[in-house]
């Protein structure tokens, strides 16, 4: 069975049991109640045929009417309340009682008969014996009535207790049904995920040694372009035309940005590789700027207050300050002299740096896209990036644990804010 | 007037090995050398020198990513060698791996770890002082 269908029958048997659960509480309180109702109407019968036994008494000392009229209402009102008790009577709400009760109740129907006829015979008097055998039919069925109240009471706690061992069975069902849950649905699924998650994570790392070695491989040849180019560039210009020395350009240009990209893709494929030390801010910053000074000599760099020590990847960090500040300065329209600012703090639970530039800009609507790989901003601009770089510094960021973002106007200027955690 | 006796290039990339010629006689550093397209052939010199005790080359250029034999095999070859102690190594790649270059400093023979292409500055920097 799929994991699929496992599912559905295990949430189907699931919904069924509480269904049942719950069809079953409702059962039992209207059960509950209609035994509380029967056992208060036995009561009731208990209390009348009492009264009726006083009314008797009374009757055939005072010969007051309006004693014999209750007299004969509440026999009928008890007659009536027993036959329905024996019957069942849908105006009054009375269902059948069991074969227990019924068997306790049926005997007193001669007793029923023979007790009318004798209120009927009341007005025209009885004898002081007839009197006394009501008073022994009383006792007898007092007793009886007595009787059949504790039956009634024995049969709803009977009831009770197999609502009790029903719900009982019925908690265990669903531990087992759970334990099926976890046995063939969820142990599967979250094995299948993780098996995925395995698969994944092998797939990704194939990618990254694909991306290395391909890109490692290819720096070989492209070195060689570049070197020969370059020999060639030496020892034959006067030798070339003016055509030919443009094309050869184009071959030496073509050649270092597709080192760069390598290069770039190297870095990109090993930048999951941390190692944490603890790095002096200043020292780091000092070398990165002074090696890109080493080729854009007339960048304003200048470094505000940063935090002194972090924890970080000293190669990583040197790659991640020189893009940025590379990237500042290289979308820097031309004639306009390139100024980079470096600043930061400490905040709670880590560090930010800022570096801001004055570049061409970056509109808002693109500011999640530069930092995708191969993505890259205007085209009309001769300095042009291989798109890996600020991808780069994301993938560095985030394996450190940080983020980053950016703020731009466009003619204006881009700061990129990055944030560490240190812990 | 040469400084340096000897030098021997192990890399299987021939147009690697024809740049690094040429770079070697601009610097003048030496006119005695031996490129070895082929690791393999590199290494049994190699023990061959060593095994002979023959003098040794000033210093030996290697790569490391190479086939059937790469750096690091041709390296643990060469130290099982005895006199590889008193071999200077100079590691010649491509490899941008901080991992590649803790590796290759881990070998006491190696000197040097270094990104090609190989420079002009760089041969004339292996002149020692007192040559110079």
């Amino acid at each position: 069975m799929s994991h699929k269908n496992r599912y559905i029958v295990v949430i189907v048997l699931t919904a069924l049991l509480v269904l049942t659960n719950q069809g079953i509480i409702q059962y039992w309180l209207a059960q509950k109640k209609y035994d509380a109702k029967v056992i208060n109407i036995s009561g009731k019968q208990r209390m009348l045929s009492q009264r009726i036994s006083g009314f008797i008494f009374d009757y055939s000392l005072t010969k007051d009417e309006k004693i014999y009229g209750t007299l004969k209402q509440d026999f009928q009102e008890w007659k009536s309340v027993h036959y329905a008790l024996l019957e069942g009577n849908t105006e009054r709400g009375i269902r059948k009682v069991g074969k227990g009760i019924e068997n306790q109740l049926k005997p007193l129907n001669p007793y029923i008969t023979k007790a009318e006829d004798w209120i009927e015979k009341l007005p025209y008097g009885v004898s002081s014996e007839e009197l006394r055998e009501v008073q022994v039919s009383q006792t007898f069925f007092l007793k009886e009535m007595d009787k059949g109240v504790r039956m009634l009471q024995d049969e709803s706690d009977r009831k009770l207790r197999t609502i009790v061992r029903i719900e009982i069975a019925l908690a265990l069902l669903t531990l087992f049904v759970i334990f099926l849950e976890v046995l063939y649905v969820f142990r599967p699924i979250t094995k299948n995920l993780l098996s995925r998650n395995q698969a994944l994570e092998q797939s990704n790392k194939t990618l990254e040694e694909y991306a290395y070695i391909a890109s490692h491989d290819l720096r070989t040849p492209v070195q060689n372009v570049i070197n020969f180019a370059g020999l060639l560039k030496e020892t034959m210009p006067d030798k070339m035309n003016e055509e030919e020395k443009e094309f050869l350009g184009y071959i030496e240009l073509n050649a270092k940005k597709m080192e760069q990209t390598t290069r770039e893709l190297l870095q990109f494929s090993t930048a999951n590789r941390i190692e944490k030390e603890n790095l002096d801010v200043n020292k780091l910053l000092d070398k990165v700027i002074s090696e890109i000074k080493r080729k854009t000599k007339d960048a304003d760099i200048k470094i505000e207050d940063v935090p002194t020590t972090i924890h970080a990847d000293k190669i990583l960090m040197s790659l991640l300050f020189t893009n940025l500040i590379s990237n500042g300065i290289k979308y820097v329209p031309e004639g306009k002299k390139p100024e980079i600012r470096i600043s930061g703090g400490r905040e709670k639970e880590g560090v930010f740096f800022r570096i801001q530039d004055n570049g061409i800009g970056i509109p808002k609507e693109k500011y999640e896209e530069v930092f995708k790989m191969f993505k890259r901003l205007s085209p009309a601009l001769k300095q042009q990036g291989t798109g890996i770089g600020l991808a780069l510094c994301k993938r560095i960021v985030e394996g450190h644990g940080g983020s980053i973002a950016l703020e731009s106007k466009v003619n204006e200027g881009t700061e990129f804010r990055f944030f560490l955690p240190m812990v | 007037m040469e400084k340096l006796d000897y030098l021997i290039f192990v890399d299987d990339d021939p147009f690697t090995n024809r740049f690094h010629e040429i770079i070697l006689k601009r610097s003048g550093i030496t006119s005695d050398f031996t490129f070895f397209q082929y690791p393999q052939k590199g290494l049994n010199h190699m023990k061959e020198l060593l095994q002979d005790r023959q003098s040794l080359p000033d210093y030996l250029f290697l790569d490391l990513n190479m086939p059937d034999l790469d750096g690091w095999q041709f390296l643990d070859e060469l130290q099982k060698e005895d006199g590889s102690e008193n071999l200077s190594v100079i590691i010649l790649t491509t490899s941008l791996d901080r991992q590649d270059a803790e590796r290759a400093n881990a070998y006491p023979m190696v000197k040097s770890f270094n990104i090609k292409p190989l420079t002009v500055d760089f041969l004339q920097s292996l002149i020692p002082v007192s040559k110079g």
